[in-house]
């Protein structure tokens, strides 16, 4: 029987292709597909494509439904200026290192306000202009969501 | 007993902690690896790696090893007038290396130091508000900005 290194090589590998792997949950070899394999990872990393909150109404308050996705993107696309609005972060207890938010709107937002929902909030703009953006970024040792852009 | 991997049977669920097997090609030899050692391996260049620094007072100073994807998270206990950044050492410093920056208090003077390397910004001061991002191009041994 062939060891690895004698096996032929390919050097592009399929999504429909397997790999074996040992199952700590059922304690047997299975095997899993590599679509599967670069879901799980990019899932645990958050380089997922971003989980979409569109919201329209003029002056609602945007609320990060938990548990949160590792990759979030408010998108504000309401038809007028907002006076004021809030923004509430995902619940604290749910959030992971490294988790981020992309807030995007068209209009202007005059007072925005940020519930941390557990969370400290540092950096949150308090006010938007029309076509303005930023985004924050969960750090789990100060329990907190920075601005980082 | 040798069974087909496609005979294998499949599950839905897999865990970071799942093992595969792997051939290392440098000792050639056999070995299993949990799937989170893939998943570090893929991820490091993308997910920073945290440094933190609290500076307690002015004149202080944070040195930054070479690390390719790393976020310095400064949380002051209060608004500085001072404080230096000092880069990774131009030699260890890799093309495409991301330096995050966020400060939780404003500080009015930024040092940022090339350590060998230019620093291409006129940036001399950062806040809550308003963090900063540098990205290394090894051609012009230069720290650019890549998040105003």
């Amino acid at each position: 029987m062939a060891i690895i290194p004698q096996l032929a090589i390919v050097d592009a590998l399929s999504l429909t292709d397997y790999i074996p792997f040992w199952s700590q949950a059922n304690g047997d070899t299975r095997r899993i597909s590599v679509q599967n394999l670069v879901n799980l990872i990019s899932t645990a990393a958050g380089i997922t494509s971003p989980t979409v909150y569109r919201v329209s109404p003029s002056g609602e308050g945007v609320t990060i439904a938990s548990p949160v996705g590792r990759n979030v993107w408010v998108l504000s696309k309401p038809s007028a200026d907002y006076a004021a609005t809030s923004f509430q972060f995902p619940l604290q207890t749910l959030c992971q290192q490294g988790d981020k938010i992309l807030f995007t709107t068209n209009h202007a937002i005059t007072t925005l306000t940020s519930l941390g929902n557990g969370s400290t909030i540092i950096g949150q703009p308090t006010a938007m202009s029309a076509n303005g953006s930023f985004t924050m970024m969960y750090d789990a040792v100060n329990i907190g969501w920075f601005r980082v852009a | 007993m040798t069974t087909r991997i496609n005979k294998l049977p499949t599950t839905d669920i897999p865990s970071l902690y799942d093992l595969l097997i792997m051939f290392l090609g440098t000792s050639m030899r056999l070995c299993h690896r949990a799937i989170l050692d893939v998943y570090n391996f893929v991820v490091a260049p993308i997910k920073p790696t945290m440094v933190y620094a609290s500076p307690g007072s002015n004149g202080l100073s944070q040195s930054l090893s070479p690390i390719r994807y790393q976020w310095l998270s400064l949380t002051p206990l209060t608004a500085l007038s001072t404080f230096t950044i000092l880069f990774p050492p131009v030699a260890n410093s890799l093309q495409n290396d991301v330096i995050k920056v966020t400060s939780a208090a404003a500080i009015s003077t930024l040092t940022l130091s090339g350590n060998g390397a230019t620093v291409a910004t006129s940036i001399s001061s950062i806040s809550p508000t308003a963090p900063l991002e540098f990205t290394f191009d090894s051609v012009a041994s230069t720290w650019y900005v890549s998040i105003p």
